[in-house]
């Protein structure tokens, strides 16, 4: 079961670079369509305290709203352990 | 020591040469002075040591650097780059290819790869491609790089720049400092805030800068788009597919292109606003409505809406140099048509500068053009 979920649009290219990351190190993730997936965007805006754009990712007890290739890499390593 | 020009002069050598170092303060009589003497057997200051070997007084520095006695240790050394560049847009990238190809010492420092670009879905006017998606041809450009093996810091906010000697030194937010002989400030652009009271509080809870990623969230909601050019207009269309009402509201007369306006007016969704100044937006912990003022009247009112976007043009991220080197009346770095900001080795390309037309291909132009200027400099300073 994959530790990680991460909740974006069609468009967005910030989730494309998230995603494409992601895969490139090989974690699992479950990706979540907000625009038409209505109960994903209500558990996105629950978990991530209000928060009304993309992306977020929810990660071990984390949620981080956008995506910054630095501070994701470290929560990564916290999360997932060494070698994330 | 204090009142000491020798000790001044040795700190600043140490620094335009990239030599780490500690300082310890002495007075006549203290703890420090009697080490100092104790080490090095001398009693005025500066005495410069490496580890508990004395090198001497200022001169003697100046000597052993010159003999080359200092570079030889290693570790002492700070890395010393050929060329650093700040930015990881299409003009950072490109630099950094052109400097990879020319096998300068490269180190690149961004927030993220890819800029302002990764807030457009797709273009439709880079030469070689009739449409791609911004995200795709931004990995393109990573790859074509990295085939180079170029070193980069990605996520890593550069704080500082001094620039005042001929080393250039960059500190980035995780407190590290970076050596090196030029460089390219290639920040690119953000986009530019209202600065009215709850849009900071608010960002991402209702108040958004990229209708390219958020609008689709927006499903059935009413929502204001603050601005009145082509950015505004485009935000307008991607509500206009998913949203309940859509209010438009500008300082201006509407500026776009005439075809998307007319979409725009001709969408039953939409009020527009002209000549409407935004005082501030309402809500505590999500948008719950934005407050307008009429130009003309001053008449104020509040429209109930779930999401504000703001599309009212870019800030370049000059805010490091706006002291140091020249800018416009916008804050665009000054270059000529070498790249050149006036400060040798100091080169500036893309969007921060006030290089006209503000295009992908264009910065990655640029990009390139700062890098063999780069290059000449690096070579002329042999």
């Amino acid at each position: 079961m994959a530790k990680i979920k991460i909740y974006t649009s069609p468009k967005c290219p910030h989730c494309k670079m998230l995603k494409e990351f992601l895969s490139k190190k090989k974690i699992d993730y479950i990706a979540y369509d907000v625009a038409t997936d209505k109960e994903a965007l209500k558990e996105m805006i629950n978990i991530s305290d209000g928060v009304r754009s993309v992306p977020v990712i929810s990660l071990c007890d984390k949620v981080i709203v956008g995506f910054n290739q630095g501070s994701l890499e470290e929560e990564l390593t916290k999360c997932l352990g060494t070698g994330a | 020591m204090e009142g000491c020009p020798f000790c001044i002069k040795a700190k600043s050598f140490l620094m335009e040469k990239g030599i780490r170092f500690s300082e310890i303060k002495v007075h006549p009589g203290s703890k420090e002075w009697a080490q100092m003497q104790q080490k090095t057997g001398m009693r005025i200051p500066p005495q410069i040591l490496d580890g508990d070997e004395p090198i001497g007084n200022y001169s003697d520095l100046v000597n052993a650097y010159a003999t080359g006695k200092l570079t030889e240790k290693p570790g002492l050394i700070s890395t010393l780059y050929d060329v650093i560049i700040i930015g990881g847009g299409p003009a950072g990238l490109s630099a950094a290819l052109y400097a990879a190809r020319k096998i300068l010492k490269t180190l690149l420092i961004s927030q993220d790869i890819g800029g302002q670009v990764i807030y457009t879905y797709d273009l439709n006017n880079y030469l070689g491609f009739s449409q791609i998606e911004a995200a795709d041809l931004i990995a393109k450009f990573k790859e074509h790089v990295e085939k180079y093996g170029l070193e980069k810091q990605v996520g890593k906010k550069v704080t500082s720049l001094d620039l005042t000697g001929k080393i250039k030194k960059v500190t980035s937010d995780d407190g590290k400092t970076y050596f090196s002989k030029s460089l390219i400030i290639a920040t690119g652009k953000r986009p530019r805030p209202l600065n009215v009271p709850g849009e900071r509080e608010l960002i991402g809870k209702g108040v958004a800068y990229c209708s390219t990623c958020d609008a689709p969230l927006f499903g059935g909601a009413d929502v204001a788009v603050i601005g009145g050019g082509n950015s505004a207009l485009e935000a307008v269309l991607d509500l206009d597919k998913v949203a309940n009402k859509i209010y438009m509201v500008s300082l201006t007369e509407l500026t776009g292109d005439p075809i998307t306006m007319d979409k725009v007016k001709k969408s039953s969704k939409v009020k527009i606003y002209t000549q409407y100044d935004v005082t501030r937006i309402i809500g505590s912990s999500s948008v719950e409505g934005v407050e307008i003022k009429s130009l003309n009247t001053g008449e104020i009112q509040k429209l109930d809406v779930e999401g504000v976007f703001i599309e009212i043009g870019l800030l370049p991220n000059s805010d490091l140099v706006i002291d140091i080197l020249s800018t416009n009346k916008f804050g665009e770095i000054l270059i000529d048509n070498m790249c050149k900001t006036g400060i040798a080795g100091v080169f500036a390309c893309g969007d921060v500068t006030n290089v006209p037309f503000k295009q992908v291909i264009i910065a990655a132009g640029d990009g390139a053009k700062a890098s063999l200027a780069a290059y000449n400099y690096l070579i002329s300073q042999r």
